[in-house]
């Protein structure tokens, strides 16, 4: 899991990487300096619920990615199967290509987080 | 007896009625029957009782300082034992027991550091679990920290899962809950051990609790959290809707800094439950990105197999629009960013 993490930290403008449970709890990280693998874990389940609670509400299933861009930086979360790939990149960074990379990764993640609960 | 097997045991005598204890004036009265039970050597049930009166007679500083005495105490002379137990028998429990008399301790990083043990070691033992929340919980209370409020109502959650009726589970989620002013879902995790141990002295303080606060009007945990925090409550009424002129198969809603509902385009659903759920995105995503360390929160886009949410903060609030197709996203960015007939909306 931490090697996956650390090629997703090696595509251009990724500043950091983790893996969570669906409830906030962390799995795996590989997070740069000044962030907080506890703190982003619960923020970013928070508002991936949020976000889910409302996008079911629409009508819609829980949303695959969610991406929140702010003015320090860009966190993409990446749904996996009971779990949830983080990544951290700096702000306003466009991710064409590196969100064909992270979505290949994940798909990986998902196979081991697979094995792991068989 | 060892002190472990004290430590671990469900004092009868604490099952005993105290809640006289517990009437508004009696502190002196309940801090006399404290230092008597400590001093014939009932020190758990003495901390339990002072444990349940520092609940129900909040902010009582004397009755924290010496429960925080007693309790310091009570693991100091413990964590030898507590200590051997883990490297002779390990056992998640162990683990536990020891995170949360390190912590009384003073000693975090050690109480972390067991309590994480004590999940890797049995991942579906509630224990470490519980003792991570305490540790958030504690520090939720008593610092006013809403990530460790948070991390506490996580751990809780998971520990809770575990084991549906554990007592301390219990005990805590409903402590953090009265904390977060929502007296009726604190009743609601209540009511088992109400019937299991009616006499214990926190379920009878917790219980007591919960008739002093007004009943909140949300079950949302994440509303609670926010108005806990920001001391207000969205206000969404329809008749002072405004309508947001939008494309052809969008639904967009405009929150103002209050994070309360102010303008729907026309045949978006304004229903109290659409509000309230767009209210806490509002305000968890505002909240989410300082505290992560990112700065403020701009923009957030969701993406799911059958349509897009797009949502903009703006300097008076925050606008969210849905398209049921994924096709419209780029087009749909562009128009939030936009002047978006602004002018009519007002």
């Amino acid at each position: 899991m931490i090697q996956l993490l650390q090629q997703v930290n090696e595509l251009p403008g990724v500043l950091g990487s983790m893996v969570m449970t669906a409830d906030g709890l962390p799995v795996a990280s590989l997070l740069g300096a000044g962030l907080d693998e506890d703190c982003v874990a619960a923020y970013a389940s928070s508002s991936s619920i949020a976000v889910g609670r409302v996008a079911t509400h629409c009508g819609e299933e829980a949303p695959d990615e969610v991406i929140l861009e702010s003015e320090g930086g860009t966190l993409l979360l990446k749904q996996i199967e009971g779990a949830t790939l983080a990544v951290i990149t700096h702000p306003g960074l466009e991710m064409n290509t590196g969100m064909v990379e992270i979505r290949s990764i994940a798909k990986r993640l998902h196979q081991i987080i697979e094995i792991q609960n068989k | 007896m060892g002190i472990i097997e004290s430590w671990m045991k469900n004092s009868t005598r604490a099952e005993k009625n105290h809640s006289q204890l517990f009437t508004p004036g009696c502190e002196s009265l309940l801090l006399e029957a404290v230092r008597d039970l400590d001093q014939v050597g009932e020190r758990l049930v003495a901390i339990q009782l002072l444990r349940a009166g520092t609940v129900g007679f909040h902010p009582w500083d004397d009755g924290e300082a010496v429960l925080e005495q007693l309790q310091r105490s009570r693991a100091r002379e413990a964590i030898a034992d507590l200590q051997d137990a883990v490297e002779l028998n390990y056992s998640a429990s162990d683990a536990a027991q020891l995170s949360e008399a390190l912590d009384r301790l003073g000693d975090t990083a050690g109480a972390t550091l067991w309590a994480r043990a004590a999940i890797q070691e049995d991942p579906c033992n509630p224990e470490g679990y519980l003792a991570i929340a305490r540790t958030y919980l504690r520090r939720f209370r008593r610092d006013e920290d809403s990530l460790a409020g948070l991390h506490a109502l996580r751990y809780l959650t998971k520990a809770c899962q575990l084991q549906t009726v554990h007592s301390e589970c219990l005990r805590s989620l409903a402590m953090l809950l009265l904390l977060l002013k929502a007296p009726l879902a604190a009743a609601k995790v209540l009511r088992p051990l109400r019937k299991l141990v009616p006499h214990d002295p926190m379920v009878l303080a917790l219980n007591s609790l919960t008739s002093r606060f007004p009943a909140e009007n949300t079950s949302n945990i994440q509303e609670l959290f926010l108005r806990w925090e920001t001391g207000t409550t969205p206000q969404h009424s329809i008749d002072n809707m405004t309508s947001i002129p939008c494309p052809e198969g969008v639904d967009a809603w405009e929150l103002d800094e209050s994070r309360s509902l102010v303008a729907t385009s026309s045949g978006a659903n304004q229903s109290g439950d659409t509000a309230e759920l767009l209210s806490v995105l509002a305000g968890t995503l505002t909240r989410a990105t300082p505290r992560m360390g990112l700065g403020e929160f701009c923009k957030v886009t969701a993406r799911g197999r059958s349509g897009v949410l797009i949502g903009r903060a703006e300097s008076s609030g925050m606008i969210f629009c849905h398209s049921s197709r994924n096709s419209v996203e780029p087009s749909l960015s562009r128009w939030l960013e936009g002047d978006r007939g602004r002018e009519m909306s007002r």
